[in-house]
């Protein structure tokens, strides 16, 4: 039996509005004799909306599948959730990768790799991904160091 | 007008002139090419702007926002795909005209009726806002509080897709603008003792995680960075003549009062106006070429419409400090990291930068009509830009935006967990516009109502005994209420 999108979505916002719930008890303190509802109003309301609209997803999709049990289309196409882990791992490896070594020495690595993560059918030669790497990471460190005045990371371990 | 005058003067300044000339090029080109949009440009701008002074920040924001807007129908026109939601009718008669080998004219069409709708929308907001802002001094908390409810409602219940999964993002918005301190105490919450979570999460973290890391990989998982070569034959001469603009007169004016009203309502925007303006143009048809074959009126009825809502969208901005939409949230973000508060305190405060604004969009319209005019002939290369080069730069530039905001790897981190929720969001339908506004007016919506029962001692009455504000909280339920009602009724009526 395959559930409908909108029932995972739901039950995936019901969980969440569960967890929630137990943060707003620890993380949040609600100082005694105020006039107003107090820190603890605008986190109940949000667990209020999406406890909700879970709710009613959850059951939309329970009477969706109910009236078509055909399961919903796949999000990706085959291969495609495999792709879009292995990109966003890549994201998290540069942002880790650049905290430890500095935007200077991740980026060129980082640009090679994206160009061929996401180019698809398209021929790219290995050379001219490495130049263009090397080019981008020199302008932009050019641009906003000297340019803009804006600092980029430089590196626990040159710290 | 003084103050007006000034501005305008300040934008002609040769280097200003210059900014925005670049900035409209790069404007244009993110607008034109599917899967980049005007919002994206302008979250990655964000960060350069955090060394330069307002106005200059300002000036670059704003052009990049014009050609970014602008520049959508260009693909819509030679490609058949719309560069944003904004132009998806400009596909329908854009394409089959660039088919019948008259792109140069479905062209001309388009830069003309951008032109038109942005530069006589921004004229309006800049009679209108001084008004409206004048008029929003005299209100209290309890109209502000309603204010931004039926903002949130409106953006969550019109968003496209189901009502609850428009309400879920709202809610997950408000849960994450509780992240921080409080508003009115100063308590802390969901710090998990973090020194970094106390000023809460940084919006431009949030739009470059959400917009820019999550688009780019999951559009290049499903597909859809590839697109078809474009189809243009260069044409001689601008492509129409004034008769055309003669012909199509009143479905002009009729475009540019449902895009500047559209863009007004917050959460409506242009992609819902191009469509509503379309729909009228193709219901009052009298010419022999029907509507979906190459129409010209199709693409005067949308590119109107949609550019006028750009004005639109100003008004609240400006005179109330509420977004209207994504790009208009972001520049309310950009006012923030420079120490200003949209709303109609800037208006009276800073009439100088206030009027800036309206300048520099009136400017950043022509410019961006010039620019059109001479490039229109290149527009096809735009779109043979080889994407995978052009999204690495991207992604990179990210991680600047995100380091910038505090010169933190904190924000970059928020950034990529951010990129992961929208991903998670996307595969459930859920929509990021509700959770985009809901996140910038979580903070205003509660410290106007905490304020409210403050003043009132603890009463709740004054929202609903206050004309204005109970209007709006009436709007809000009915905008709720009203898919319901709606869907209730058309059962009864096929059952009849």
């Amino acid at each position: 039996m395959k559930v409908k999108r909108d029932t995972i979505t739901g039950l995936v916002g019901l969980t969440w509005s569960v967890i929630w719930f137990i943060l707003i008890q620890v993380q949040t303190t609600q100082p005694a004799n105020l006039l107003e509802p107090g820190p603890r109003l605008l986190p109940y309301v949000g667990l209020i909306v999406v406890f909700l609209s879970s709710l009613m997803l959850t059951i939309k999709g329970i009477k969706d599948w109910k009236k078509d049990p055909k399961p919903d289309a796949p999000y990706f196409p085959e291969g495609g959730k495999k792709k879009v882990a292995r990109s966003y791992l890549m994201l998290v490896a540069t942002g880790v990768l650049m905290g430890f070594f500095g935007f200077i020495i991740v980026a060129p690595f980082s640009i090679f790799a994206f160009i061929f993560d996401l180019k698809g059918n398209s021929e790219v030669k290995p050379l001219q991904a490495a130049i263009i790497a090397v080019l981008v990471t020199a302008g932009l460190y050019a641009m906003f160091v000297y340019g803009f005045q804006v600092k980029l990371p430089t590196g626990i371990l040159f710290n | 007008m003084g103050f007006y005058l000034s501005a305008l003067l300040l934008c002609l300044k040769p280097l200003n002139l210059l900014m925005i000339f670049g900035m409209v090029c790069l404007g244009i080109v993110f607008g034109a090419i599917p899967g980049l949009s005007a919002t994206l440009g302008i979250a990655l701008l964000l960060p350069v702007t955090f060394g330069l002074s307002t106005e200059t920040s300002f000036i670059l924001l704003l052009a990049i926002w014009i050609g970014g807007v602008s520049g959508s129908f260009i693909s819509a026109v030679l490609i058949g795909i719309p560069g944003s939601s904004s132009s998806i009718a400009t596909c329908f008669d854009g394409y089959p005209m660039t088919l019948k080998g008259e792109s140069n004219r479905a062209l001309a069409i388009g830069i003309t009726a951008s032109f038109l709708g942005t530069f006589f929308s921004v004229i309006l907001a800049t009679i209108l806002s001084p008004i409206i802002a004048d008029f929003a001094l005299t209100l209290g908390p309890w109209e502000y509080f309603s204010l931004c409810f039926c903002a949130i409602t409106l953006v969550a219940t019109l968003s496209k897709g189901n009502i609850w999964k428009g309400l879920m993002a709202a809610g997950l918005g408000l849960m994450l603008g509780c992240i921080g301190m409080d508003p009115i105490n100063g308590t802390q919450r969901f710090t998990f003792g973090n020194p970094n979570l106390t000023s809460g999460i940084s919006t431009v973290a949030q739009m470059l995680g959400m917009f820019a890391m999550c688009q780019i990989i999951r559009d290049s998982a499903r597909g859809e960075a590839k697109m078809p070569d474009a189809n243009a034959s260069a044409g001689k001469g601008f492509g129409i003549r004034i008769k055309d603009y003669f012909d199509n007169l009143r479905v002009i004016l009729f475009s540019f009062v449902v895009g500047l009203w559209i863009g007004f309502l917050p959460g409506m925007g242009s992609g819902i106006s191009n469509m509503v303006a379309y729909g009228y143009a193709k219901s009052t048809n009298k010419s022999k070429v029907a509507f979906g074959e190459g129409n010209p009126t199709g693409i005067w009825a949308s590119e109107t419409a949609n550019n006028a809502s750009l004005g639109g969208a100003l008004i609240p901005m400006m005179a109330l400090g509420i977004p209207g939409d994504g790009i208009t949230a972001m520049l309310i973000a950009a006012l923030t990291i420079h120490g200003l508060q949209a709303g109609p305190l800037f208006m009276t405060s800073q009439p100088d930068l206030a009027m800036l604004i309206f300048a520099c969009v009136l400017v950043s319209a022509v410019v961006t009509f010039i620019v059109q005019i001479f490039a229109k002939n290149w527009f096809a290369y735009i779109l043979r830009i080889p994407y995978h080069f052009l999204y690495s730069v991207i992604l990179i530039i990210a991680y600047i935006g995100g380091y910038g905001i505090s010169n933190t790897m904190f924000n970059i981190y928020v950034m990529l967990a951010l990129c992961l929720l929208s991903l998670f969001m996307s595969i459930g339908g859920l929509p990021t516009s509700p959770l985009v506004l809901a996140f910038i007016l979580s903070s205003k919506l509660e410290g106007y109502f905490r304020r409210a029962i403050s003043m009132d001692k603890g009463s709740y009455a004054s929202f609903f005994t206050r004309p204005l504000s109970l209007a709006l909280l009436l709007l809000a339920v009915f905008c709720v209420v009203w898919p319901s009602i709606s869907e209730y009724l058309k059962k009864r009526k096929a059952a009849a």
